[in-house]
């Protein structure tokens, strides 16, 4: 079963380069930049990323 | 005596046709399993792995489990009331999440919508102009709103860091979308505060048909998209008139923005006519209700209804969950080719399982 899986995610999902979770993952350093770079000016506020897709 | 193990609580199993997901709503993270494993862990209680005869198989899911966090030991049975279940309600105290609106949006406009506390405003920008977007976003940035994000839909236009730079000034900036274009900066990336991200499609694809640039894992699209439409609730879009919409491509408007009172808008976003899309459910929506990655998609397509208690919608996703794959992928084929019709009028779907199974294990096996 785990084989399956494996398959599953190795040939299942090409647009895993875009999607994975290590992409994910850049676009959360670029919130997490923004977020440091505020972190003096706004450290009293939650500076939250959309929690979905704004458009 | 048999091991005892636990879900881990914020790691939610999402059935699909094909395969199942498991969400990790904490660390942002997901994971494919079969329906199988599905339906192993789709259990607050403790986990029967005993069900599986084979002995090398059990071993294996309980592995890959405990690896990736997603079960974890318990000694006494009684422990799993230190782990209570998450409440599936969702509620935002924002009357608006998201706002779209353009960037030559009316001074008139933007006091209006002062009044408010919006978690996000996308800028839309047909054709790109410094003085005019610098504008704009100093105008917007003193709302009470969190995040502002711009989406230049011109093409074909090689941007430089130096033509944002004047926008570093707004903290709520947090990225700008980029279509069909380049953007090269010689600045150190970690010195930017804002991201810009290159789309590779036309601005309008990009907005009508789901990407996986739009997916999201997290506790509150988690919970959103469980009790309400992820794209239409707490949405709305002034178009270049300021006509009041719930999304880019609807047609029907709510009244005019710059002819009515700050009240009168908020009875308008408040009244069911305009909430009405927003509370529709993926588990109601005909396709959508067998995709795996229905709780971390935005889906702008307009729904529709018939005679049944299902939604629909008339233009085809660009991920086809009775077998597993993206258009962009190939062994890609539409909804009718793998023997699945839906039929608008009576809002029915009707699955050919003969030639489905037929062209999954072409593509499984």
């Amino acid at each position: 079963m785990i084989a399956k899986i494996k398959k599953q995610v190795k040939n299942g999902i090409a647009p895993l380069h875009l999607l994975s979770s290590k992409n994910l993952t850049e676009e959360k350093k670029g919130i997490t930049k923004v977020r440091a770079s505020l972190k003096y000016e706004t450290s009293f506020l939650q500076i939250k990323p959309s929690h979905r897709f704004p458009l | 005596m048999s091991r005892l193990f636990l879900r881990n609580r914020l790691c939610m199993p999402v059935k699909g046709y094909n395969r199942s997901i498991v969400y990790d709503l904490i660390r942002y993270d997901y994971f494919f399993i079969s329906n199988e494993v599905f339906e192993l862990i789709n259990t607050t209680e403790i986990i029967d792995f005993e069900c599986i005869g084979d002995e090398k198989n059990r071993e294996e899911i309980k592995e890959f489990l405990l690896k990736e966090e997603i079960i974890f030991e318990i000694l006494e049975s009684d422990e799993k009331f230190n782990f209570p279940v998450m409440n599936p309600d969702y509620s935002t105290p924002f009357l608006i999440t998201d706002l779209i609106v353009h960037v030559d949006i009316d001074e008139v406009s933007i006091d209006k919508l002062s009044s408010f506390t919006l978690r996000d405003i996308s800028i839309l920008v047909d054709s790109y102009d410094k003085n005019v977007l610098e504008s704009c976003l100093n105008r917007i940035s003193m709302l009470e709103v969190d995040a502002i994000f711009i989406f230049l839909k011109e093409e074909n236009v090689a941007y430089t860091y130096e033509n944002f730079e004047a926008l570093s000034r707004v903290n709520q900036l947090f990225n700008i979308y980029v279509f069909n274009s380049t953007y090269t900066s010689n600045l150190n990336q970690e010195n930017e505060l804002f991201t810009v991200i290159e789309i590779p499609s036309s601005f309008e694809y990009f907005s009508k048909n789901l990407d996986p640039n739009k997916l999201r894992i997290n506790i509150e699209m988690f919970l959103e998209a469980s009790n309400y439409h992820s794209y239409y609730h707490k949405k709305v879009y002034l178009d270049m008139k300021g006509n009041i919409k719930n999304g880019l491509y609807t047609d029907e408007h709510h009244g005019n923005l710059k002819n009515i009172s700050v009240s009168r808008f908020t009875e308008i976003i408040e009244s069911k006519s305009f909430q009405m899309l927003g509370g529709i459910k993926k588990e109601n929506t005909l396709v959508c209700d067998v995709c795996e990655f229905r709780f971390m998609c935005v889906d702008s397509r307009m729904p529709y209804i018939a005679n049944t208690e299902k939604w629909y919608h008339t233009v085809e996703c660009t991920y086809n969950p009775y077998i597993s794959k993206w258009k962009l992928e190939t062994d890609y084929k539409p909804l009718l080719e793998v023997g699945v019709a839906l039929h608008p009028t009576s809002g029915k779907l009707t699955i050919d399982y003969e030639i489905l199974e037929q062209y999954n294990n072409f593509l499984w096996q």
